[in-house]
């Protein structure tokens, strides 16, 4: 099979009525599946010391998050910083920082694929599975902040002995519902996207037990067809799916706090700035997982710069829309002229927590504002470092958001200030443990690229014929 | 072309050492064009039971197959319209009938408050009939496939391009079919063996799976047995959650005290909220100015005096009027009080014929000799009648004779009750017609009503 030959140029540069090809150097068909399935083949004693060193490290803050919890529950939640009356600390301001991280995979799948933007498929299936384990953060969170975690079933509406039955109007409970939801229906799109490669591994396994387990998990894919057919029509549809989840989901999250009466929660813009915010740390963290991902993978020719180039683009402009809803909640904080409602805002900016509320401006407005170079945007280890800053502001609007309107409530005699404890400190932690353990196994065993869709999109081979058209 | 067919050949001799059937052709295309080109082809040759396998979804193979449109939309929309029904029913069921909720006065149910669940379970039932209805639909999972034994069919995976004729169609033929394939132009054909060989599960494993699933119910078994079986031994409790809190109970040891009792006794000089029982014409029925002299051991049942005498209660400087006010509702309650506490040995009117009473007698007259009950005195009859109310209380509060103490039972207020009400039934046992009012004399006359 002949192989297409592109002279490296530089994919970033816009020429008019071409396009940049999505695969970079001398890629067909066949090294496009080697390169892919490069890390997941190598013999373990061949694996990079740098793969060993970061697991080892994700694996001992996993650790410290198991301890965590088992301290957690023995103790109870006292172990948090929790106290009146500040009752959601960290616990909820990660678990919303993970759910919107969680953002960006379904986003990339679904939304990008029905807008026809075919870059997607170099970075969709890292994106989806970094969704699957940011949501399983998320979930962590409120699972063990309602205390009796052995009652956690008390979430869902089972027939009881109680004959009670959840209340549907509250928020909270649309929370379980929608979270649920997104979890199951990410990881059905991910799982569905991985068959045909997942199918790939199979038929290049060599030992037994991996032809088993790839065997097993391919569930017998032969690439007929009618089978794409109906499999592609299954994408779509999921993609369609998928697109009005990702929005209600955030929505819905934003609604635990906008449906709240608490001054500086009380807002109709939080359903869209929510949203935002979560495409934005998603983007910023599906980045800076892939940036050295494609080097570990050998990826670079399938990720490339220009990827990159384009999520700093949405970053740039979903940063944008963050900016302008922070300064919007100002603007009908004084327009509205509800006093309390004007107290939470300036308290927020110049009360105690003025530090966090300036750390959340700085890394989410402005450092996102080195975008508009081009060099910033096409620099790997620039980005990372941009993407770090959007990640530590994101956690920070939560903690702005929960945090400084709760510590000033309606009774000025129960107001606080909160302080978190150190298992507050290393359970978030751990958190990222959980989410890079995860994130390497990953790497380490399924399909980092879709290799199929990266192949439908790739220029044909020499033929006499041109590819489609 | 030659080289392919010979390929095929070989490839044909390696699988019929089990007498293989021949299941098909199979023809490889250097790419995604060459492919399509060769599809549309077969399907004009008439073939139905074809099929194209290829690494990605190649743009415009549908067409060149004649694949028709999948029904998968349908069944996706069935599910959705599916999952919708079974929120706005699990929503209306469980908050607007079953147990509903009051939630700061809003409707029981109301569309706008139930939308966001609907929706995801609109989006959850669907999404799972896109997966799982894609899976049925493409007869999957199915994990044995003929065409996974020829070994250059593994790059259908990654980047080969192949056509597959099977046997079972009609216009299918041994060398016909070859032949076809050979002209249109492919880089080799092979042809698919299906082994005749029957792979069956080892018979040895057949003991081995019943006696796993035997084992596998033992669990269950156990748990069955258990839930019938009563058990004196206290419930597994796998999470206490309050049921046991450190604490000092009643009568338990403690270190933390010297002592080493749990139970602390009053301070000195002290009185416990409720025990202070200054006055003493309601709480013991004896009079205030002369109460101090009253040795209190003489208010017991069969007191002696020192002297080995038996206390003449009479003497003692009882009150004579009840320290309540006297109204209707005292007296409905001592009624009430009185049939509830006392009438069981004393008898409804005071006469001292309780059920209680009566049976005992019974018991008394057929065992001579046995039992000790001893028959209530009338409370109309002239000894109780000259009591004054303060022993009467005082009677109540700490028994007399047989009689046991009411004071746990009967709190203090009833107990005034109850004297007044048996000033009534003193009233009305002793006395006779004349001291019923004339005009209603004839009442008491009149026939019961039924």
């Amino acid at each position: 099979m002949a192989s297409i030959t592109t002279t490296p140029f530089d994919v970033t540069v816009e020429t008019p009525g071409t396009r940049a090809p999505l695969v970079t150097g001398n890629n067909d068909y066949q090294t496009v599946t080697d390169k892919v399935c490069h890390l997941a083949e190598k013999p373990t004693h061949t694996i990079p010391k740098a793969y060993w060193v970061a697991l080892t490290l994700c694996l001992v803050l996993l650790a410290n998050l198991g301890i965590c919890i088992g301290i957690l529950f023995t103790q109870g939640v006292g172990v948090w910083g929790n106290m009146s009356p500040v009752f959601w600390g960290w616990p909820i301001v990660n678990f919303v920082f993970w759910v919107g991280i969680g953002h960006a995979g379904t986003l990339i799948s679904a939304i990008l694929f029905l807008f026809r933007q075919n870059w997607r498929t170099g970075i969709n299936r890292a994106a989806e599975a970094m969704t699957i384990f940011a949501v399983v953060c998320a979930g962590l969170f409120p699972g063990i902040h309602i205390g009796r975690i052995w009652v956690f079933f008390w979430l869902f509406p089972l027939p009881n002995s109680m004959l009670l039955w959840p209340q549907f109007r509250s928020p909270l409970l649309w929370d379980v519902f929608a979270v649920g939801t997104y979890a199951t229906v990410s990881i059905l799109f991910w799982y569905m996207g991985m068959i045909p490669d997942l199918a790939t591994f199979r038929d290049r396994a060599v030992t037994p037990i991996r032809q088993f387990a790839y065997g097993i998990l391919s569930l017998g894919w032969t690439g007929s067809a009618r089978c794409w057919h109906r499999y592609e029509r299954a994408y779509l549809l999921l993609a369609a799916l998928a697109a009005p989840l990702v929005l209600s989901v955030h929505t819905i999250v934003s609604f635990d706090f906008a449906v709240a009466q608490l001054p500086g929660w009380h807002t109709t813009i939080f359903p869209p700035y929510f949203v935002a915010g979560a495409v934005f740390s998603g983007f910023a963290m599906v980045a800076t997982l892939l940036i050295p991902a494609r080097i570990l993978c050998g990826l670079q020719d399938i990720i490339t710069i220009r990827h990159l180039e384009s999520m700093c683009k949405i970053m740039l402009a979903t940063g944008l829309m963050v900016g302008y809803a922070y300064a919007m909640e100002f603007f009908i904080a004084w327009y509205g002229g509800n006093p309390y409602e004007q107290f939470a805002f300036v308290n927020r900016a110049f009360g105690p927590y003025w530090w966090a509320y300036w750390t959340m401006v700085s890394c989410n407005v402005i450092s996102p504002q080195f975008f508009w170079i081009k060099w910033c945007r096409t620099t790997p280890w620039f980005i990372a470092i941009v993407c770090v800053f959007i990640n530590i502001g994101m956690w920070f609007e939560r903690f702005v958001i929960t945090v400084s309107s709760l510590s000033r409530d309606f009774l000025p005699s129960s107001w606080g200030y909160f302080k978190p404890t150190p298992i507050d400190w290393l359970m978030l932690i751990g958190s990222f443990g959980l989410f890079f353990t995860l994130f390497l196994l990953f790497c380490r065993f399924l399909p980092v690229v879709a290799m199929a869709e990266v192949k439908s999109v790739m220029p044909e081979p020499d033929t006499d014929e041109a590819h489609g058209e | 072309m030659s080289t392919a067919v010979e390929q095929s050949d070989s490839q044909a001799d390696d699988c019929t050492e089990d007498q293989a059937v021949l299941a098909g052709y199979v023809a490889q295309f250097p790419n995604p064009s060459a492919l399509k080109k060769a599809a549309s082809q077969v399907r004009d040759a008439g073939f139905k039971e074809f099929d194209c396998y290829v690494p990605f979804p190649v743009h415009g193979i549908d067409e060149a197959m004649g694949i028709k449109m999948t029904r998968l939309p349908y069944i996706v929309l069935a599910c959705a319209a599916m999952g919708a029904t079974t929120a706005i029913a699990l929503q209306f069921f469980t908050n607007a009938f079953d147990y509903k909720y009051i939630i700061s006065g809003k409707p029981f149910f109301s569309l706008p408050a139930n939308i966001p669940i609907t929706f995801e379970l609109a989006v959850l039932f669907s999404a799972f009939g896109a997966l799982l209805g894609m899976l049925a639909l493409n007869n999957l999972p199915k994990f044995y496939n003929r065409l996974f034994l020829i070994d250059p069919f593994l790059k259908a995976t990654s980047n080969g391009f192949f056509i597959a004729i099977e046997a079972k169609d009609p216009k299918f033929h041994e060398t016909d079919t070859k032949e076809f394939l050979n002209s249109l132009q492919p880089s080799e054909v092979i042809a698919c063996l299906e082994p005749n060989q029957n792979v069956k599960i080892p018979k040895a494993l057949l003991p081995l799976a019943v006696c796993i699933m035997i084992l596998g119910l033992v669990p269950l078994v156990i748990v069955a047995r258990m839930r019938v079986t009563p058990s004196t031994t206290p419930r597994i409790e796998l999470v206490h959650d309050m049921d046991y809190q450190p604490k000092l109970k009643t009568q338990r040891f403690s270190k933390m005290f010297a002592d080493g009792r749990g139970m602390r006794p009053l301070i000195a000089g002290t009185v416990a909220r409720g025990d202070l029982r200054h006055d003493t014409a309601f709480y013991e029925g004896l009079l205030p100015d002369q109460a101090d002299e009253v040795d209190r051991s003489f208010l017991l049942p069969n007191a002696k005096k020192p002297d080995g005498t038996s206390v003449s209660l009479e003497t003692l400087p009882w009150v004579t009027q009840i320290p309540l006010p006297v109204d209707e509702k005292l007296m409905a309650r001592g009624q009430e009080r009185y049939n509830i506490y006392c009438s069981l040995c004393h008898g409804l009117s005071g006469k001292g014929d309780g059920i209680i009473t009566q049976r005992a007698m019974q018991l008394q007259a057929a065992n001579p000799g046995v039992g000790t009950w001893l028959l209530p005195i009338a409370l109309y009859s002239e000894p109780v009648r000259k009591q004054k109310v303060g022993q009467l209380f005082n009677t109540i509060t700490h028994g007399v004779r047989k009689m046991p103490s009411y004071a746990a039972q009967i709190p203090v207020e009833d107990r005034w009750a109850i004297v007044l009400y048996l000033r009534a039934l003193q009233e009305s046992g002793s006395g006779n017609i004349n001291d019923v009012p004339a005009e209603i004399r004839e009442q008491l006359n009149a026939e019961p009503k039924p």
